[in-house]
């Protein structure tokens, strides 16, 4: 059990430095010059070109991009990002300061996603081309095909312009830091919009899973025996069709992260996505490189964390792989 | 000898074939919601290529006098504003979506399937460098891929198809070599083989009618998904940039507060668009991968 997950650990580890090498490299391909980019003109008229080479020997950036990003590495393992050459403050301050708000969207958002996915899939499943099965499948098309950012600004035209009853944006109303209820009032659209979206992946796949069990065999066996209905489907066929569920749940992990992107801009929400989006606008590839660190580790701790859930769910899984 | 039985083995198996096609044409036909998305989808291609040929449509021209004008008949779905016609803009930026969604998905079929091939047959150290480049790309959102690449090359309408096209490939990489694996424990590739067959002839006559059916179905669901993420790096300002037109970038008005509540003819037609056209493709999706693989049936 704990070899596979050590192991797994291990095979992370290079997947990760492989997304920071390949990020790395296509950002120092980026046009422009760090040192002069941002500089006042009239200070950059007063400096020779000596003065510019100094600078950049100071800064490394003579070195080739390979001996660049050694440094990076072995600056990041001291909990060194660097620092914006925007905004000249430290990356790790900037990317910690918004982790918490990413990190309370998307698990709202996952919460949402599961909650409203597992329960209405199994519904559908259960009444297999009935009246309900249809309307819930097509809301669930219709939720996929709609892009996240048209669907908030409906959710915002409809409940925060029209209805007035929701914040349309931020974290919280200036001046109600400590006020929780207005918090919370601030994540509900942005979680909903979030969870909604992925919502309806789930249900599709929980329905698919749920229509494979209850038509294999000891369920046939479990009605024969008369079993009540309920049972059946709590006992016997919800279990088993959770396993494969759990899968797609990371699987979806890595797309919420991604749709994240659009919901924190949308909703001014002060994350880590509204953060490199900004970060390319702005051309700042030092700030890039950090976002992609935390989400990149993020992203691999999750899908670990979901294999983890997969061998306690399912029995056979945890033996097999332990041999 | 050996040419006899080549040419026999060569004969059934393009017989075989050949009724498979048909078979999934017919199981493709009996699929109500692919034929209503093949309908829409038909009816949105022919309004944004065809349309733009007889109509002068000028998605690009202010007109002043027109500026935050509701639908009526002068503009049929009113003006942003700038004065633009949005009728003429949604046609344009349909267009975009098209060629965005098409050109991706068909450069990194491509791109895919030779890697695909590459990691298949090279085996060794060309497999484990593709395969682990492909388990890279797929741990991290794609979208955020996208995001660190415009913000090298700089955004505008070829970026986006680059882009897409260099990121898409892993999901074709990853089905062109297990069939490709799968394939090779099979007697008659064996027999192919013994028979002296080239590589080159079993990829062309043995594995490309093999994987045809799923690589479609990734393609199909590629061009909706290449579609979306346009759209979404448009809306972001990180795609298609203004003047030219694009669905993403025309809802994009509506973060502006006056505009959500005041203008709504401005970034609901464009929103409305996208999600039709996205909707119509993972229909045909839906009914391709129903077609291709009988068991799959109704499932998801």
């Amino acid at each position: 059990m704990s070899a596979y997950f050590f192991r797994r650990v291990l095979i992370a580890v290079p997947v990760l430095l492989g997304i920071t090498i390949a990020a790395f490299s296509v950002l120092s391909a980026a046009p422009g010059d760090p040192i002069t980019a941002r500089m006042d003109p009239e200070v950059r008229a007063r400096l020779t070109q000596e003065d510019l080479d100094r600078r950049r020997r100071e800064l490394g950036l003579d070195q080739p991009v390979p001996i660049r990003y050694v440094r990076w590495l072995a600056d990041v393992v001291q909990g060194d990002l660097g620092y914006s050459i925007v905004t000249g403050r430290p990356i790790a301050t900037e990317v910690g300061n918004r982790l918490g708000a990413s990190l309370t969207l998307m698990a709202s958002a996952a919460l949402i996603a599961i909650l409203v996915g597992l329960p209405f899939g199994v519904v559908s499943a259960v009444n297999q081309y009935g009246r309900i099965d249809y309307l819930l499948s097509a809301v669930t098309i219709i939720l996929i095909s709609t892009p996240t950012f048209v669907l908030a600004l409906i959710a915002l035209y409809v409940f925060g312009v029209t209805l007035k009853v929701l914040p349309v944006g931020d974290l919280f109303t200036f001046g109600k830091e400590n006020d929780v209820v207005d918090r919370l009032a601030h994540l509900v659209m942005p979680a909903m919009i979030l969870g909604l979206a992925n919502a309806a992946q789930l249900m599709r796949y929980t329905r698919a899973s749920m229509l494979d069990v209850l038509s294999s065999d000891y369920i046939t066996t479990a009605r024969a025996k008369g079993l009540v209905g309920r049972v059946i489907l709590v006992r016997h066929a919800l279990r088993n069709a959770l396993i494969p569920v759990i899968t797609i749940l990371a699987i979806i992990l890595p797309q919420l992260i991604g749709e994240a992107v659009i919901t924190e801009t949308v909703f001014n929400w002060p994350g880590l996505g509204q953060l490199s989006v900004r970060a390319a606008a702005d051309r700042d590839p030092a700030m890039l490189m950090g976002v992609i660190l935390i989400v990149g580790t993020a992203t691999l701790v999750a899908s670990i964390l979901a294999d983890f859930a997969y061998s306690v769910v399912d029995p056979r899984i945890r033996y097999v792989r332990d041999r | 000898m050996s040419a006899i039985a080549d040419s026999t083995a060569r004969q059934v198996v393009v017989g075989e074939h050949e009724s498979l096609a048909r078979q999934s044409v017919r199981r493709f036909l009996r699929h109500r919601l692919a034929i209503v998305g093949l309908l829409v989808l038909t009816t949105i291609f022919a309004v944004a290529i065809l349309l733009p040929l007889v109509a002068p449509l000028d998605p690009t021209r202010t007109d002043y006098g027109a500026i935050r004008q509701p639908p009526g008949p002068e503009h049929i779905l009113g003006a942003d504003l700038s004065g633009r016609d949005v009728w003429s803009r949604v046609v344009h930026g349909t267009r975009i979506s098209l060629i965005v969604g098409f050109g991706a998905v068909g450069l990194y079929i491509v791109i895919g399937t030779v890697l695909g091939l590459l990691a298949g047959f090279g085996g060794g150290l060309a497999d484990q460098l593709i395969m682990r480049t492909t388990d890279t790309v797929l741990a991290i959102p794609l979208i955020l891929l996208c995001i660190v690449f415009i913000s090298v090359v700089g955004p505008g309408l070829l970026s986006v198809i680059v882009v897409i096209a260099l990121l898409g490939w892993p999901q074709t990489t990853r089905i062109v070599r297990g069939q490709l694996l799968a394939l090779r424990e099979e007697e008659f590739i064996t027999a192919s083989r013994v028979l002296g067959v080239a590589d080159r002839e079993i990829v062309a006559r043995h594995l490309l009618p093999n994987i045809f059916g799923p690589l479609t179905v990734v393609a199909t669901f590629g061009v909706a998904q290449a579609i979306l993420l346009e759209a979404a790096l448009s809306f972001l300002g990180l795609g298609v940039r203004p003047p030219d037109p694009s669905l993403g970038e025309m809802v994009n008005a509506a973060r502006a507060p006056s505009t959500l509540q005041g203008l709504p003819w401005v970034w609901l037609p464009p929103g409305i668009v996208i999600a039709l056209l996205v909707l119509a493709v993972n229909f045909i999706g839906d009914g391709v991968r129903d077609a291709i693989d009988p068991r799959s049936t109704r499932r998801a």
